[in-house]
């Protein structure tokens, strides 16, 4: 071919995988490589250079009439999910805050000094794992699990460094309650396990249905 | 999504409807709907690459179409490329639009804005 048509092609390919930026994120990284080997398929029935700046033209009025409606839809769908996440949230501190803080405060003198002591690791542990979850997912910094691994760790940090910043001022170690850290350890595993759960659940509901 | 009335989804997007009909007698991934849509129409419809994924993530979330596991001939098949089938479902809402359609015909044909054929 006059125009070198398998460099053309190759370089055709390349400038649109490029061009490819335009989409979302999500829509890119789910059919951005079919959108390119659909393209470099189209370059190939070109027969000269006339022929694959139509098949330019065509392939940039399609990427500038469907790309800002990916974006749209993109937009309303993370909207309805961060608004799902923010309910949900909200929901999970009233019911901490309006129910079950109050029943512990008046049922904690009969509970014995585990029991407390897991309680207390339950809402302080949980309070943070799940604003750290929270703020991860909404910023779409991690998602799913590897959002759950992330909040493990950084909890696990912070109430590790607490614990350590107690045994630290105290100037006493052995003051420092055994079960107080087996109960926060015990927490963090509660934490992550039902996160975990609840991730891996809704990945399995987002799997397209089999046709009946 | 066997319950869900194809009514509800009328009328159809021409896209999404010549995306039914490419899948509606073979399982195909994204340039062979072009190629088929191209040739059914002789050319006068091409759908660029945005169309197509656009179209077939709707429906996809629709439950109108799926990705089929089964390969065709090794000889064709490139496993690069993800192919799709039509859902029982997606078929019934391609029978509703092509009836749809085809009353919209008979009015134009009553008015005589289209001869018998």
């Amino acid at each position: 071919m006059a125009f070198g048509k398998s460099g053309g092609i190759s370089r055709s390919q390349s400038a649109y995988a490029l061009l490819l930026a335009a989409y979302p994120r999500e829509f890119r990284r789910e059919y951005g490589r079919e959108m390119a080997l659909v393209f470099a398929d189209r370059c190939r029935e070109g027969a000269d250079l006339a022929a694959l700046a139509r098949i330019w033209g065509e392939a940039l009025v399609d990427l500038a009439r469907t790309a800002p409606r990916q974006h749209l839809e993109s937009f309303g769908e993370g909207t309805m999910k961060t608004l799902r996440t923010l309910a949900l949230a909200a929901a999970a501190y009233a019911f901490t805050l309006l129910v079950i803080a109050p029943l512990y405060v008046s049922g904690r003198p009969a509970l014995p000094g585990f029991a407390n002591s897991l309680i207390d690791a339950l809402i302080s542990t949980g309070l943070l794992f799940n604003f750290i979850f929270l703020l991860l997912t909404l910023t779409r910094r991690l998602e799913g699990t590897r959002a759950v691994r992330a909040a493990f760790v950084l909890t696990a940090l912070v109430v590790g460094a607490l614990i350590t910043l107690m045994i630290v001022s105290l100037g006493e170690p052995a003051r420092i309650n055994l079960s107080i850290v087996a109960a926060q350890v015990l927490s963090l595993l509660v934490w992550f396990t039902a996160h975990l759960w609840w991730v891996l659940r809704k990945r399995g509901r987002a799997v397209p249905p089999a046709a009946a | 999504m066997g319950d869900q009335d194809p009514e509800k989804l009328l009328p159809l997007s021409p896209a999404v409807f010549h995306v039914l009909l490419a899948l509606a007698d073979a399982e195909r991934h994204g340039y062979g709907i072009i190629k088929e849509v191209e040739s059914r129409t002789e050319g006068r419809v091409r759908m660029g690459p945005g169309t197509l994924y656009g179209s077939i993530k709707r429906m996809l979330e629709q439950g109108l179409v799926e990705e089929s596991d089964e390969r065709p001939d090794a000889e064709l098949d490139d496993e690069r490329r993800r192919y799709y089938r039509l859902t029982n479902f997606g078929r019934r809402v391609a029978v509703a639009e092509a009836e749809r359609l085809s009353g919209l015909v008979k009015a134009a044909r009553a008015k005589q804005l289209l001869s018998r054929a």
